[in-house]
């Protein structure tokens, strides 16, 4: 008798679990759903503004770049996700070739983000920029010492050069990019020379490799600007220091320019409410949106009409690649397997 | 004829978890037919054989670590009395409660440049920086969180044995150092022997801290594959690889354990000798040591960053995450420990070899690692949600995608990577109280679920509440099946740590990471001391 | 057929024969012992009745039904472990009464009285297991299986655990409490003069067969 209640309970139970994914609908208002693997509050106050204006309440769903675009695939036709909003053109690109994406066409898109950070296919639309650049600290490197990325691989910054891992995404792109531009044995070439340089085998995420010049370790690193910022103003002291004592440099500008990636956002191949979401793209794009939007994270807004954050203009206008990031998606696979054939960890 | 006694809620429980993780299993070969992508052709040149390596490397050092560790504390605690003894006795455990990649945020941090170690050591004239991201800091830190598996183990032996052993052997002038090393270790071998492999297995399975070191293992290039590279023919293959290494550790284990000597204890008390002063401080170090690195260190780094960042962390969403990790967690440690007191009972009375050998296989699911146990369930269940869409239709559901994503799929994943350390400490539990309670209740006319539940559940009860405990902070902990597995917009209280380190917010990681461990530590308390309680009635 | 009736049994533990071709039969009230040295397999013989354990051919009669298919809960065979097996979460009363719980209530404590009389343990009843000594343990244990009116009894070993000068006094009060509720009882010892006090006669398993060796001789 008390058996059959156990058992009972227990089937009651799990189909109350599993009932929970059934229950996930979306509301009879306009509401649209958006994968999106930035976690900052200024977002949310964006989108309850978007709400108030038109209407659209935006449910976010929050995870890692790849695990959203795996669950994505995954989902197929049964997604409740209307955007997906990840970093990285190169990623970007992977979803597009995996169908997960449809084309928008949009007359303000087209207006508020410059052609090369769109993809030319239409299906996602750069949001924020940031640049891939050199961190120095000015009591062993002078600016005069630097120019270019493949500088580095001269045999005069042996065992001062520090990186992360080959297998982290935006080491990945800019690879891409210089497949993009060069030729293959170029960028070997460059690859290998700066593996032989590196001051360590890469571990540690992009702020480490900071604090690894701050602490003598190496003399250049090669990180994204954003670190940068979120240093300055991080609630440890210590890596405020780090952020005052080196200084950026901004590599390639007489040549190709510094690397630039955006963060970007397309509509799925699945979505449900088309009309709705493609409004939420063009109102981040918009100026309203844009300064909020990018400084969040310090990154530049895409939006030429608007002002990046002070710290940024501080480092001064710089020259970009003039790469249509659309190829950072086409070479990532090459990329990927060029630096693991280089050594590079 | 024969096979209707075969036939009983043990039995037909237990056929349907060997089904289930035999077709689960199959998934592997389904992934193997597939053509060899280029991604897999790739890794298998430039990176397979440092993933072999790099994993050997790993589960040697971190054994060798774990092992020292938990047997000298659980040697120290069970032949000598000192000064808190009894503290040291229930407190080594606590580092369980500490999930290995919370460690691993932790002592990257304080090592990283602007760590407070660093600040320190600079503070004193040193500029070199100690680097622990490596694949010898991982596996300190794997011994430091998991040697626990070692001291409880060894320690359980250790008692078991008497001191009469001891006794006969000294007045036999039999020297120390050959005590040692003929009655002390081979008698303590097995146990020894199976500590190490938990701690081996919980080290092949984790996936934070080797992702957080760039520690180039297994986990790291499942999950690599999977989800950077989009190819899961390649995790699968990379799977397949990996259980042959796991079989084969798992095999050597059974080698090494092959002589199971049953002991019981003689009536007396133990005697416990006194240390010497030098021994003494020898003692403590060594108690004290792993005690205050997997433990005490980590615990006063969370919670003076969690003062720190509370204002940005502590929020509602905290709350449902905590709840979700409980209530989750909760459910599938009481469904396990069900179908493990099934599982158990069959193997205890069976003498069917087939029988015998389904269970062993059952239970072997606890080796799979986590990454690898994802993709198998995650495919497991696409198929089936695809196979049922006519029933689903049936009852008007319009999606494909019932099972698979739920929190149905997740518990169901859980049950099975944790079923056999249920199983396991229910088995020995068995062992300890014997078969003839149960064997009188069934001369009595009592069937078998009413014998289960009114003479076996009462007297269990102390094994059933370790067990459920160690299952149930296992599940809290655990981040591979967890990041892959769960519902959209699902999070537990390790996978938003996970997240907050993702976002090189560790910081902000603090305070979800210390209520995380507070409930093992609670736990822990919990068991340690009601066990206390009840041997001094 | 006779009351219990064993017939061309082939029964081996651990790889080891202990019975082959062996039969047996006992007639009801019959009271029989099973003598042997400790570890000859004649414990086991006892498990193989209750259907603990597995016979690879033959069959088992009670009463002329079969029982050679049933589960030990369905046999109606009691027995008396040589551990006594008590349950230590429950009170005297509450392990006599654990067997005849598909009785009405008043039935139940009917018995359970008549039992704790038989027994000379009524004072007890409240008691639990490591309250007890020995020799009342061992009497609840046999309380236990009797309230549940088994079609036969078996004791394993009944007087090892017992000190000597109790021995005499308690083959005595077993004995009358067998007698006056006419049960069918076989036990297993290892001493001949247990064997003799108490039984009808006295078998011992000899080339894999179940041989009477004594008639009783009161």
């Amino acid at each position: 008798m008390k058996k059959l209640l156990l058992l009972g309970l227990m089937t009651l139970g799990i189909s109350v679990l599993s009932a929970c994914t059934l229950g996930t609908g979306n509301d009879g208002d306009r509401s649209i759903t958006i994968y999106s693997e930035r976690h900052y509050e200024s977002d949310q106050n964006l989108f309850d503004q978007f709400e108030e204006e038109t209407g659209v309440s935006v449910n976010v769903v929050k995870a890692s770049a790849d695990e959203l675009i795996t669950r994505l695939e995954q989902e197929g036709s049964d997604t409740e996700a209307d955007l997906l909003l990840i970093a990285d053109a190169g990623r970007l690109g992977r979803a597009k070739d995996m169908n997960l994406l449809q084309a928008v066409e949009s007359a303000l898109l087209e207006e508020r983000i410059p052609e090369i950070y769109r993809d030319i296919d239409d299906t996602w639309f750069g949001l924020t920029k940031r640049a891939r650049v050199i961190v120095y600290h000015p009591d062993r490197v002078s600016e005069s010492d630097l120019s270019t990325y493949e500088a580095l691989g001269d045999p005069v910054w042996e065992n001062r050069v520090v990186i992360r891992s080959s297998t982290n995404i935006y080491n990945q792109s800019m690879i891409a990019s210089m497949l993009a531009i060069h030729e293959e044995a170029y960028v070997r070439d460059f690859v290998s020379s700066l593996v032989g340089n590196f001051a360590r085998s890469p571990e540690g995420n992009d702020r480490d490799q900071a604090k690894a010049v701050m602490a003598g370790l190496a003399d250049v690193a090669i990180l994204n600007t954003y670190y940068m910022g979120k240093m300055a103003y991080s609630s440890d002291p210590f890596e405020v220091e780090v952020a005052e004592a080196l200084r950026v440099f901004f590599p390639n500008q007489e040549t190709t320019g510094t690397h630039v990636n955006v963060s970007a956002i397309g509509l799925t191949k699945h979505a449900k409410n088309v009309d709705d979401a493609i409004l939420l793209m063009e109102y981040l794009a918009g100026e309203e949106a844009q300064g909020v939007f990018a400084n969040a994270n310090y990154e530049y807004p895409v939006n030429e009409n608007v002002e990046a954050h002070e710290l940024l203009s501080s480092w001064g206008d710089f020259v970009a690649q003039d790469l249509s990031l659309t190829q950072l998606g086409v070479y990532a696979n090459e990329a990927a397997i060029l630096m693991d054939e280089e050594g590079w960890e | 004829m024969r096979l209707r006694q075969h036939l009983h809620s043990f039995s037909i429980v237990s056929i349907i978890v060997f089904v289930l993780v035999l077709v689960v299993f199959l998934q592997l070969f389904a992934g193997f037919t597939g053509e060899a992508s280029d991604a897999w052709i790739h890794i298998k040149e430039y990176l397979l054989f440092d993933y072999i390596k790099n994993s050997f490397f790993l589960v040697l050092f971190t054994a060798l670590f774990s092992a020292v560790f938990g047997f000298v504390g659980a040697y120290l605690v069970t032949f000598y009395e000192f000064p808190f003894r009894k503290f040291f006795g229930w407190a080594m455990i606590l580092p369980l409660a500490v999930p290995s990649y919370i460690a691993a945020y932790i002592y990257g941090d304080m090592f990283s440049y602007t760590g407070i170690v660093s600040r320190l050591l600079r503070g004193i004239g040193i500029v070199s920086q100690i680097d622990v991201m490596s694949l010898f800091g991982a596996s300190m830190i794997f011994a430091l969180t998991l040697y626990p598996y070692v001291f409880m183990t060894v320690r359980s032996s250790l008692n078991k044995q008497s001191n009469e052993i001891y006794e006969s052997a000294r007045l036999l002038k039999v020297s120390k150092s050959k005590i040692w090393r003929k009655i002390l270790l081979p008698l303590s071998r097995p146990a020894l022997v199976a500590g190490v492999l938990l701690v081996v297995l919980e080290t092949l399975n984790d996936y934070g801290v080797v992702k957080y070191f760039n520690v180039r293992v297994f986990s790291f290039a499942i999950f690599d594959a999977w989800f950077r590279l989009g190819d899961v023919g390649a995790a699968i293959r990379l799977s397949g690889v990996m259980l042959i290494f796991v079989f084969v550790i798992v095999v050597i284990e059974r080698v090494l354990r092959r002589n199971k000597v049953y002991y019981t204890l003689q009536g007396r008390k133990r005697l416990r000798k006194a240390l010497s002063t030098k021994a003494k401080v020898f003692g403590y170090m060594a108690l004290g040591f792993p005690l205050m690195f997997g433990f005490i260190i980590p615990v006063i780094y969370l919670s003076y960053y969690s003062l720190l960042t509370y204002s940005k962390t502590l929020d509602m969403e905290l709350l449902y995450v905590t709840v979700n990790t409980l209530s989750i967690s909760v459910v599938a440690t009481l469904i396990t420990l069900f179908i493990a007191l099934f599982v158990a009972n069959l193997d205890r009375f069976t003498t069917s070899k087939f029988f015998k050998r389904m269970i062993n296989f059952i239970t072997l699911g606890y080796a799979i690692p986590g990454a690898v146990l994802a993709v198998l369930v995650s495919l497991f269940f696409i198929g089936m949600d695809r196979d049922l869409v006519p029933l689903y239709q049936l009852f008007g559901v319009d999606k494909t995608l019932v099972l698979t994503r739920s929190l149905a799929m997740l518990s169901f994943a859980y049950i099975l990577r944790f079923l056999t350390l249920a199983f396991n400490n229910i088995e020995s539990t068995y062992q300890k109280i014997g078969p003839s309670y149960t064997e009188a209740s069934y001369t009595l006319g009592q069937g078998k679920l009413k014998t289960l539940w009114s003479v076996d559940v009462p007297m269990l009860k102390d094994g059933l509440i370790f067990a459920f405990v160690i299952v149930f902070i296992d599940v809290v902990k655990e981040l591979p099946l967890t990041l892959i597995l769960r519902p959209t917009n699902y999070d537990t209280m390790a996978t938003k740590v996970y997240q907050y380190a993702s976002d090189e917010m560790i910081h902000e990681a603090s305070l979800p990471s210390l209520l995380l461990v507070s409930v093992g530590v609670i736990m822990i308390y919990l068991i340690t001391h009601r066990k206390l309680k009840k041997r001094v009635k | 057929m006779m009351y219990l009736e064993v017939k061309d049994i082939d029964f081996s533990f651990k790889d080891e024969t202990i019975l082959k071709e062996a039969s047996f039969s006992m007639k009801k009230g019959e009271i029989v012992a099973l003598l042997g040295p400790s570890g000859s397999g004649k414990s086991t013989f006892l498990r193989v009745l209750t259907g603990l354990a597995h016979i690879s051919r033959g069959q088992l009669f009670i009463h002329d039904e079969e029982i050679t298919k049933l589960p030990p809960e369905k046999r109606h065979i009691g027995m008396v472990f040589q551990d006594y097996a008590l349950f230590p979460h429950m009170s005297v009363k509450q392990n006599i009464m654990f067997g005849i719980e598909h009785l009405k209530k008043d039935d139940r404590y009917l018995q359970l009285h008549k039992m704790l009389k038989l027994t000379n343990l009524t004072d007890k009843c409240h008691k639990y297991p490591h309250q007890l000594s020995g020799g009342e343990a061992q009497r609840v244990a046999l309380a236990r299986s009797l309230a549940a009116s088994p079609d036969l009894l078996l004791l394993d070993e009944p007087f090892s655990n017992l000190d000597t000068e109790l021995k005499a006094g308690i083959r005595l009060e077993l004995k009358e409490i067998l007698s006056s509720l006419d049960t069918t009882c076989l036990f297993v010892t290892h001493d001949i003069e247990d064997a003799r006090a108490i039984a009808d006669s006295v078998y011992t398993i000899e080339n894999y067969k179940i041989k009477k060796i004594e008639n009783a001789n009161m």
